[in-house]
């Protein structure tokens, strides 16, 4: 089953954020409750890190400003967190998805709000892991 | 433009072929398996004499050629000695004799592997991926379909020596399969010449490692030949097997997922850091006293540059003010950062935390004499790939009713029963080289 709760004929837009967390506007505090409070934090050079479900899902916040800058997803229980398994599932959900970069074992394409990791070396790669921003 | 070393498949100094890169440069660049990638590189090969037949002989199948009398020998240059594999009459007729004989060598040896290790590989011609292609707008795209070719002997012989030593990460991820290996006929991405990748799923859902096009041409097989040709680049087709496979082993432990790089990137002296414009995660790179640095461009086609950086990862000046671009930073080459940095990069290869630890690895793996080194030079790193190794040993072979590793990695890199002897022979290792006084 595809993990996309995609609407036909409506694409994902930046302000639809995921899983009730919208990046850019989503308080820090409002987001570590949507997503079941418990959360492991870690320091970054610019900010911090709130990991969820055993590091599956995280949410960053740079710069002290206390809102959601990123909301991160591993791909390894793609189904469960309702994020797309291959790339041209992410390709349905995600308008103008294209490939920015090669890194180990995987290929990162990017649409306007959107980052995912496919695995690499095949045309359809199951996803690494999706980011929103 | 650069030369290779001479090939060590060749006597003949009148031939030596010409590489847009040689493989230490691509190591420095970070091209070693493909990240990231200077599109500045010069594609037009440099003008090269003919081969001769012999030549092209040798370079096919990795073997050296020898005239002796009216006979060719036909040698394998492996573990630093010269193994004569056949000989056959010297002319054309016995050139096919013996094109027929290491076809049936290299068969048997791919049979052999695949029965022992679980590995596979690639058939003559068979559809690997459709090549990427950049376009002038930085974009990219999809082009023509790469195809494989099957390996030759030596290519065999340096993945068989990496295989004895990198178990289990030769393995995927439940375990019940070896990883495939391909030998691209054309470079995954067009135009920007790579030496391996590691492959998370290859078209058949398989972990996977691309050897790319030449990346094994005029290559030392183990270590061993690489030190007996004087080089000391860490650049044999078992040194790039070892690397490839230790991002297997990064797959397997769940290195995509962010708070497990980061715990073992953070033992390395790597911080992440967001980019407040791209909110990508890029790294940062702690040095001796604290100060962090960043390896970064500006544009898709730009050179990357190590620059100085805040403490919150901002770029900085020579004076110490932010600036916003990587051109207006304070620029450190490549050997600066490795000698400033608080955990040494095991080789020049370290564009980011996974190839620092990939390089680690291999080295802690693939001879007494690079793990020696590997702990002369870099304590922290030895011991970083060492817990991670016995983590991913452990997780495959299980534990003793007592709670002990089945397994530890000896000196020589090889699996031996965790036995009070087999741990002796390490601790003694080890200590030789942190207190070199009590070596008397």
């Amino acid at each position: 089953m595809n993990g996309l709760p995609v609407v036909s004929n409506k694409k994902w837009q930046r302000e639809d954020g995921w899983l009730g967390v919208v990046p850019g506007r989503t308080p820090i505090k409002e987001a570590i409750e949507k997503l079941g409070g418990m959360c492991e934090v870690s320091e970054m050079a610019n900010g911090f890190s709130f990991d969820f479900k055993e590091g599956l899902v995280r949410v960053t916040t740079i710069e002290q400003n206390g809102i959601v800058s990123k909301l991160w997803i591993c791909g390894d229980q793609a189904h469960e967190l309702v994020i797309p398994e291959t790339l041209k599932e992410a390709e349905i959900g995600f308008q103008n998805l294209h490939w920015v970069r090669h890194d180990v074992g995987v290929e990162i394409f990017e649409s306007d709000g959107v980052r995912l990791a496919a695995a690499a070396g095949s045309d359809n790669g199951r996803i690494a892991w999706l980011e929103f921003f | 433009m650069l030369q290779l070393p001479e090939s060590p498949f060749s006597e003949s100094k009148t031939n030596s072929r010409v590489s847009s890169e040689t493989p230490d440069k691509l190591r420095e660049e970070g091209d070693l398996c493909g990240l990231p990638r200077s599109l500045e590189r010069k594609e037009a090969p440099e003008k090269q004499t003919p081969l001769t037949e012999t030549q092209k002989f040798e370079k096919k199948h990795g073997v050296t050629v020898e005239m002796r009398g009216d006979k060719y020998v036909y040698i394998l240059k492996l573990n630093g000695q010269d193994k004569e594999l056949i000989t056959t009459d010297g002319n054309a007729k016995g050139m096919e004799k013996a094109e027929a004989e290491l076809a049936k060598l290299r068969n048997e040896k791919i049979s052999e592997l695949t029965k022992t290790f679980k590995v596979t590989f690639a058939q003559e011609g068979e559809d690997v991926i459709k090549q990427w292609i950049q376009k002038d707008d930085c974009s990219w795209e999809r082009g023509g379909m790469i195809k494989s070719r099957r390996p030759n002997l030596a290519e065999l012989h340096g993945i068989e020596a990496a295989l004895y030593k990198a178990q289990p990460s030769h393995l995927t991820k439940g375990g019940g399969d070896g990883v495939k290996f391909y030998f691209l006929n054309a470079n995954y991405y067009k135009g920007d010449p790579a030496l391996a990748y590691f492959i998370q799923q290859d078209k058949n859902n398989h972990q996977a490692v691309y050897f790319e096009p030449g990346a094994n041409e005029g290559k030392p097989i183990t270590e061993a030949d690489a030190d007996r040709m004087g080089k000391h680049h860490l650049y044999s087709i078992e040194a790039v097997t070892h690397h490839e496979l230790m991002h297997n082993a990064q797959h397997n432990s769940n290195w995509n997922t962010a708070n497990v790089k980061e715990k073992w990137a953070r033992k390395l002296g790597w911080l992440p850091f967001e980019d407040p414009k791209t909110h990508e995660t890029k790294w940062i790179f702690t040095g001796k006293q604290s100060e962090v640095y960043r390896r970064d461009q500006d544009h898709c086609k730009d050179e990357f540059k190590w620059c100085s950086c805040g403490k919150h990862g901002g770029l900085q000046d020579a004076e110490g003010d932010a600036v916003a671009k990587v051109k207006e930073a304070k620029h450190f080459t490549l050997d600066q950062i490795r000698d400033l940095a608080a955990v040494k990069p095991s080789t020049r290869y370290f564009v980011n935390p996974l190839e620092m630890f990939a390089e680690g690895g291999m080295k802690y793996r693939v001879n007494e004499r690079r793990r020696q080194e590997l702990l002369q030079d870099s304590p922290r790193l030895y011991e970083a790939v060492k817990e991670h190794d016995q983590e991913e040993i452990t997780l495959r072979y299980g534990k003793t009713t007592n709670g002990e590793p089945n397994y530890i990695r000896s000196v020589s890199g090889k699996l031996v029963k965790n036995s009070p002897e087999a741990r002796a022979e390490i601790t003694a290792f080890e200590e030789k080289i942190r207190n070199p006084e009590k070596k008397q």
